[in-house]
């Protein structure tokens, strides 16, 4: 059966809910499901969240300590979304990629070698610039550009950090490899 | 067929998507799709505001942040809900099935009957809210009591529920199809 | 997916509507399937053909 190209859509679902393989009818299904309830938890949180700040705006609450609430609860929201998603997935196994022989299965492990190095340095460019941002604010050394861009600390410790994700993607999912 | 009592995760499902009638399997997968979309969307949009604030607060004055995301918030939470009821009234989803003159008739008198029960929460919720904002406004010198009886307040807001309930049947009648 | 649901339930003088309340889904959905616009789920097409006294083959295999 020939595979036909991914839409940016299917290929974003993917990426969002972590699925590997073929997106057939069922994981399609599924998704959809999770989806939705993720959805109304989040849009009853967003409604209340948005009528709180209208409220609050106009009361004698601090704003910098209002910000920093806003904050850490969407933060959370956020986290507990993302763990029902992650647990939603790992229960109904739609992350799991089916090899049908050994050189299928090679195969497979190449693409997922490729993806994980490819992940490592989208890591490590997405961390760097957020530090140098967050660096360039708070500059109390008066460093130069330069020196903020080619600071050997922060490059070395996110280029560990980003080889440790790549490694940690790699064998996650390796072992989601089915034989 | 016997008509299984719905749980409430239906019922909350056919209220924040405007379904009447039967939940049947192809309602259940259009809400669940539409749903899923409307999920990616705030989602993507959530992830968005979460670092755009995070970082813009280290530079810019937190009243303005504050004022940009209320402002955000707000129409993002429109065009989701104007997403789901344009998807709906699309797939028509939300219409009703009347099967004979006498169904036709029951399925009326339910419509008058929700439409009753939108104008007492279009008043109370209201009037729950600007009651709670007027006590912290600190311009407001009225007391709790008179704030609670106050004429303007509650024919403002009457009128408004009216209006709203009126509508309210108006839009269930015309999804009764015979 | 084509299917010959309209057909045997016309034959057996029966209405949508009536088709659709012994099943337990609505006109819309029922209107749906026999378009071919909808794939209902196997529970679905099973009950649809108890409904009209069918079989899955003769209503829905290769039409």
């Amino acid at each position: 059966m020939k595979k036909q190209k991914e839409s940016f859509y299917v290929k974003f679902i993917k990426y969002l809910y972590n699925i590997n393989d073929n997106f057939d009818e069922y994981k399609r299904s599924e998704v959809n499901r999770i989806g939705n309830n993720a959805f109304m938890f989040l849009i009853v949180y967003f409604w209340l969240e948005t009528m709180s700040f209208v409220v609050l705006v106009f009361s004698s609450f601090d704003l910098t300590d209002m910000l920093s609430i806003i904050f850490f609860s969407n933060a959370l929201i956020l986290f507990i979304i993302m763990s029902y998603i992650s647990f939603s997935i790992y229960k109904l196994k739609l992350d799991h990629i089916d090899a049908y022989d050994d050189m299928d299965y090679h195969l497979k492990l190449k693409k997922l070698k490729r993806k994980s190095i490819f992940m490592s340095l989208i890591f490590f460019i997405i961390e760097r610039l957020s530090t140098f941002y967050l660096d360039y604010s708070y500059n109390t050394d008066n460093l130069s550009l330069i020196q903020l861009i080619f600071s050997p600390r922060a490059n070395i410790n996110w280029f560990i950090g980003a080889v440790s994700v790549g490694f940690i993607y790699y064998f996650r999912t390796k072992s989601k490899i089915n034989k | 067929m016997n008509k299984q009592k719905e749980s409430l995760y239906i019922k909350i499902i056919k209220h924040v998507y405007g379904i009447q009638g039967y939940f049947d399997e192809y309602k259940k997968q259009e809400v669940n799709r539409i749903g899923n979309n409307a999920f990616l969307i705030l989602f993507s949009l959530f992830w968005i505001e979460l670092l755009a604030t995070s970082f813009a607060s280290l530079r810019v004055d937190s009243d303005l942040i504050l004022e940009i995301l209320i402002c955000s918030n707000l129409l993002i939470f429109f065009v989701i809900l104007w997403y789901l009821a344009i998807a709906v009234s699309r797939l028509n989803l939300d219409q009703v099935e009347a099967y004979d003159d006498n169904d036709f008739h029951l399925k009326l008198k339910i419509a008058k009957k929700k439409a009753i029960f939108t104008f007492f929460l279009d008043f109370i919720i209201p009037r729950i809210f600007f009651f709670i904002f007027d006590l912290l406004d600190k311009d407001n010198e009225l007391s709790i009591w008179q704030n609670i009886i106050s004429p303007k307040e509650n024919i403002v807001w009457g009128i408004g529920a009216i209006f709203m309930g009126f509508t309210t049947y108006l839009i269930l009648k015309s999804r009764i199809k015979k | 997916m084509n299917n010959k649901v309209k057909i045997i339930r016309v034959s057996k003088d029966m209405q949508q509507k009536d088709l659709a309340l012994k099943v337990g889904i609505s006109r819309q959905t029922l209107s749906l399937i026999e378009k071919g616009q909808y794939n209902p789920s196997l529970k679905l097409c099973v009950n649809i053909a108890e409904a009209l006294d069918s079989d899955l083959n003769t209503l829905f295999w290769k039409v």
